[in-house]
């Protein structure tokens, strides 16, 4: 009778295999980064060249600046592959004087003047030059300084430059007039704000572990889609290390990739995320394919690709590899052989040191013996617990390092035969999720979990004891599904099983709150032989004499015979042919139960409650399942649903009503029989059946009357019209329920036998409807019956057919 | 301090989530599950959240009803919104995980357990209690405005 003794603080290192993963990534790719030595070796060397030639140019009329631009600028840098991992800096060499003073060829050959001269001083690393289209390029030991010549632009004037081309050197003419505008400080501010507030965090939580973020260089601090970028930069030289010219600009890459970032989540997912949106953000128009520069839209950082066409098919080839690199990569499991995929997409070297990372930390935390194994998630944990048995291989999984919880899952819908789509949709969550729960790249929430089981017919402790067995003391999907015809879908099979929950769930509260259960239904009627129309319309007016329920309209269908049926409505589907539109079970416990598929039309589901009411009154004796498939031919369903109609709508009411109120001529008017649809709660084809079979219509008009859409006509009349009747078939989540088991519910709160958040998990809501359950009675359904106002009948509108049927 | 979903809830809708984690110290913690740590996560107070936007759609607008359900959807959004270090979330590890198992149990001897910490409904929901397992085991403080709960935290 005690809680388990207090544990120390406990740290995961991998709660999720997912982490696991994104931990290897992540290790990886920050290989990919310079060092600090290296990065401070390479700002002394370019704040020489700045140095000289701010120095160069420091006249009365002109002065100048060089500053850092590209991946330097933007956090990105990565080591180039091809070049033995050196890397590259970028800079920009303003020379603040007017373009009108000085021509592109002039300006190249100045600052090439300028950096000779810098050689000759004899600067520290001893770099060597080379001419490049655009820029000057100082050759490092390890690195090189691209420095790249340039004239502010007076369009643009707090940070835009205009920059040279070599090809429009031979131009002279042209080259005076077609400066190329660029703007590296705005193009780098962009970048910032698309990752700032990633940033603001990481610089937070840096804090909140007590180190002095002033202290902390703003380089040092990488977001994922710093990250990101580089891991794509180091798979793209991977993929096209035989074909270089042929590699997509990193400005590219980091144009599309901070467009597509969303803002959060690990590096694994943002590279998912990124790499399949990257793709969506390439414009085309007029046949070229524009990467706009997102603060110089005139730029088009693709416009190459227009001369080399196949480069732009090869950036499309080389995406769809990263993302399925990726994707295979997550579908791994165990550190080797992650490893090995992280080998493939990023190189070798890249892989082996994260491998070293990740088997130094495991080693570091067996020494300490703090070592766990997370068997709910998987994962490994420090803190207490039972110790990972020790090896000497890093990576290697071990044989007792399973996901527990997220095999359980799997194994548990695998044995009831649901998709994970089917499961998915049941719930209300995105497969994908469900499969990452299923996989342990994401640890699954215990309160989905515990759904997750409920709809298996197990719970959350079985699970996580290994222990998935059902639970139920009934097993009503079996029988069910032994009942249903063989070509019941699998979004049906998801329904038929929340249902059996739902009637596990009403069994054990009833036992909670000690009421009795009346066991399965006996019904007061003896079994009907015939299935004439005649027989079902008898038995139909035997039910409103038993139920009291007079020859008007019913009312509320679904609450008409609460007492003695337990009427409840679930999405069973739309596809109607692999789905049933209802059924009837005589539980062994609750007796009569009725099953609306939710997916219809709400007067088709109201047709369907009449009509498993005709099953539950007249043919349970002997039969404890029926299930109706539309289509079916038998004698049973034609003598329910000649019921059903009766039942809806009485004959002698509707006689009544048409003769009384002088309709006899205008029943041609589907403005009339909108309002005599409306009056007795029906969909407009059941009352245009009823008014066929009590031949108040012939089957001309009968025909006639279908030519009108009946929900547009009913809206032109002023009448609501139900979403579900608009093809939305969301629902109120009270609206699930029969009125006894809201009552239930709710007198189990009220006496405290369940908690509020229990009554929640029960009827797959939240705590705020049961708030709102406890302060009224049990929700009524929307459909609202308007009282007939037939002297206002006046033909309003002609349309097209719709699917009310 | 770890707060449940209902108290977050509530704070939510008064507009006082940051003003609560600035009276604990800066940051509050809820547990996996009653918030979700991916946008695409199912998670307790989304279905709050979802729950008043049914509200919000079921309301004539301009009512009063329909101004307190907006004013409520829109404090349940900054919240679902929070990252941290105003807002954490926290993953159960294997014990904290096996004593929410058993403290949402239907089996007998997990139901004498929790009588004999002087529970009286017969057990809690899953996101309750994880909120206890993890502040339980880790010491943290726990505001939920469930009563059972608090005992059961408190036992």
């Amino acid at each position: 009778m005690v809680w388990p003794e207090r544990q120390e603080w406990v740290v995961p290192m991998y709660t999720t295999l997912d982490q696991q993963l994104n931990d290897l990534l992540q290790t990886s790719i920050e290989s990919l980064d310079i060092s600090d030595e290296e990065y401070r070796l390479a700002v002394s060397r370019y704040e020489a060249v700045g140095q000289f030639l701010a120095d160069y140019w420091d006249s009365p009329r002109a002065g100048g600046e060089v500053y850092p631009q590209g991946s330097m600028r933007l956090g990105t840098v990565t080591r180039i592959i091809h070049r033995n991992d050196e890397i590259d800096i970028d800079l920009v060499a303003r020379h603040d004087i007017d373009k009108k003073l000085i021509s592109q060829v002039d300006l190249k050959a100045d600052v090439g003047h300028a950096l000779d001269l810098f050689l000759k001083s004899g600067p520290e690393g001893d770099p060597s030059k080379k001419e490049g289209k655009r820029c000057w390029t100082l050759v490092y030991s390890g690195f090189h300084v691209d420095v790249l010549p340039a004239l502010p632009n007076e369009d643009d004037p707090e940070t835009g430059i205009i920059i040279t081309d070599k090809e429009l050197h031979a131009e002279p003419d042209k080259a005076v007039r077609r400066w190329i505008p660029s703007n590296p400080i705005g193009y780098a501010d962009w970048f910032h704000r698309v990752m700032r507030r990633e940033w603001l965090e990481k610089r937070a939580e840096l804090s909140a572990r007590g180190i002095d973020v002033a202290e902390v260089p703003e380089w040092a601090v990488k977001t994922t889609l710093q990250r990101a970028v580089q891991a794509l930069k180091r798979h793209r030289d991977l993929y096209f290390e035989d074909a270089l010219d042929d590699r997509p600009a990193s400005v590219i890459i980091t144009t599309l990739a901070g467009r597509a970032y969303g803002g959060g989540g690990s590096l694994y997912e943002v590279l998912l995320d990124v790499t399949s949106t990257m793709p969506t953000l390439i414009e085309r128009q007029d046949g070229v394919y524009v990467v706009a520069n997102p603060v110089q839209k005139k730029e088009n950082f693709a416009d190459r690709w227009q001369s080399h066409p196949h480069r732009a098919k090869r950036f499309f080839e080389w995406i769809e590899q990263a993302r399925a690199d990726l994707s295979n990569l997550g579908s791994e499991r165990g550190v080797d052989r992650v490893l090995e995929k992280l080998g493939r997409a990023f190189g070798g070297r890249v892989a082996e040191r994260a491998g070293r990372a990740a088997g130094a930390r495991l080693r570091e935390r067996r020494a300490g013996g703090r070592l766990s194994m997370a068997s709910g998630t998987g994962a490994l944990v420090t803190g207490n617990g039972s110790l990972v048995r020790p090896h000497t291989f890093h990576g290697d999984p071990g044989p007792g390092q399973t996901n527990d919880l997220a095999d359980a899952l799997r194994r548990a819908r695998e044995r009831t035969g649901l998709s994970q789509e089917a499961a998915a949709d049941a719930l209300g969550i995105n497969r994908v999720v469900l499969s990452y729960y299923e996989t342990g790249r994401r640890s699954a929430p215990l309160p989905t979990a515990a759904a997750l089981a409920r709809l298996y017919g197990t719970t959350l402790d079985r699970l996580v004891a290994g222990n998935e067995a059902v639970s139920a003391e009934v097993d009503v999907s079996g029988v069910l599904y032994r009942a249903a015809p063989p070509v019941l879908n699998d979004a049906a099979r998801g329904g038929l099983r929340i249902f059996e929950q739902y009637l596990s769930d009403y069994v054990e509260l009833a036992h909670e709150m000690s009421r009795p259960l009346p066991g399965k239904g006996q019904s007061p009627f003896a079994a009907v032989t015939g299935s004439s129309a005649r027989d079902g319309a008898d038995a139909a007016r035997q039910l409103r004499r038993y139920l009291n329920l007079g020859g008007g309209p019913l009312g509320d269908p679904f609450r008409a015979a609460d007492e003695h049926v337990l009427i409840w409505r679930l999405p069973l589907g739309e596809d109607l042919s692999g789905a049933p539109s209802g059924l009837f079970y005589n539980h062994p416990q609750v007796g009569f139960s009725i099953l609306v598929n939710s997916n219809m039309t709400l007067g088709r589901q109201v047709f369907t409650v009449a009509h498993e009411l005709a099953h539950a009154f007249f043919h349970s004796r002997g039969l404890d399942v029926i299930v109706s498939m539309p289509g079916a031919e038998l004698g049973r369903e034609r003598f329910a649903d000649a019921f059903a109609g009766e039942l809806l709508v009485p004959g002698d009411e509707l006689r009544r009503l048409v003769a009384e109120h002088a309709l006899w001529t205008t029943l041609t008017d589907p403005t009339a029989v909108v309002h005599l649809q409306r009056h007795f709660g029906v969909s407009y084809a059941t009352i245009r059946v009823r008014l066929l079979q009590e031949r108040l219509i012939d089957r001309v008009t009968f025909d006639k009357l279908a030519q009108v859409s009946p929900s547009r006509l009913a809206q032109a009349l002023g009448f609501p019209v139900h979403r579900a009747d608009m093809g939305d078939f969301h629902m109120h989540p009270l609206e699930r329920f029969p009125g006894r088991m809201l009552a239930l519910v709710q007198a189990a709160v009220e006496e405290e036998i369940i908690t509020p958040g229990d009554a929640a998990e029960t009827l797959s809501t939240s705590t705020h409807e049961i708030r709102q359950l406890l302060a009224r009675p049990p929700i009524q359904p929307q459909e609202q019956h308007i009282q007939l106002d037939l002297e206002a009948a006046v033909f309003a509108h002609k349309g097209g057919q719709d699917g009310d049927s | 301090m770890l707060i449940d979903a209902s108290v977050a809830r509530s704070m939510a809708v008064l507009g006082w989530i940051n003003q609560l984690a600035q009276a604990v110290g800066g940051s509050l913690s809820v547990a996996h599950g009653v918030l979700g740590i991916n946008a695409d996560e199912p998670s307790e107070l989304r279905r709050i959240r979802d729950a008043l936007q049914r509200d919000v759609d079921g309301s004539p607008h301009g009512s009063g009803r329909y101004s307190k359900a907006v004013a409520a959807v829109h404090g349940l959004d900054r919240l679902l919104s929070l990252r941290p270090p105003t807002i954490r979330v926290l993953l159960p590890n294997i014990e904290e995980i096996q004593v929410t198992a058993r403290l949402t149990s239907r089996e007998v001897d997990d139901r004498d357990w929790r009588r004999g910490l002087g529970l009286r409904t017969r057990r809690l929901d899953t996101g309750e209690a994880v909120s206890i397992a993890i502040a339980h085991a880790r010491g943290i403080d726990f505001a939920s405005d469930d009563g059972q709960a608090l005992i059961a935290y408190t036992a």
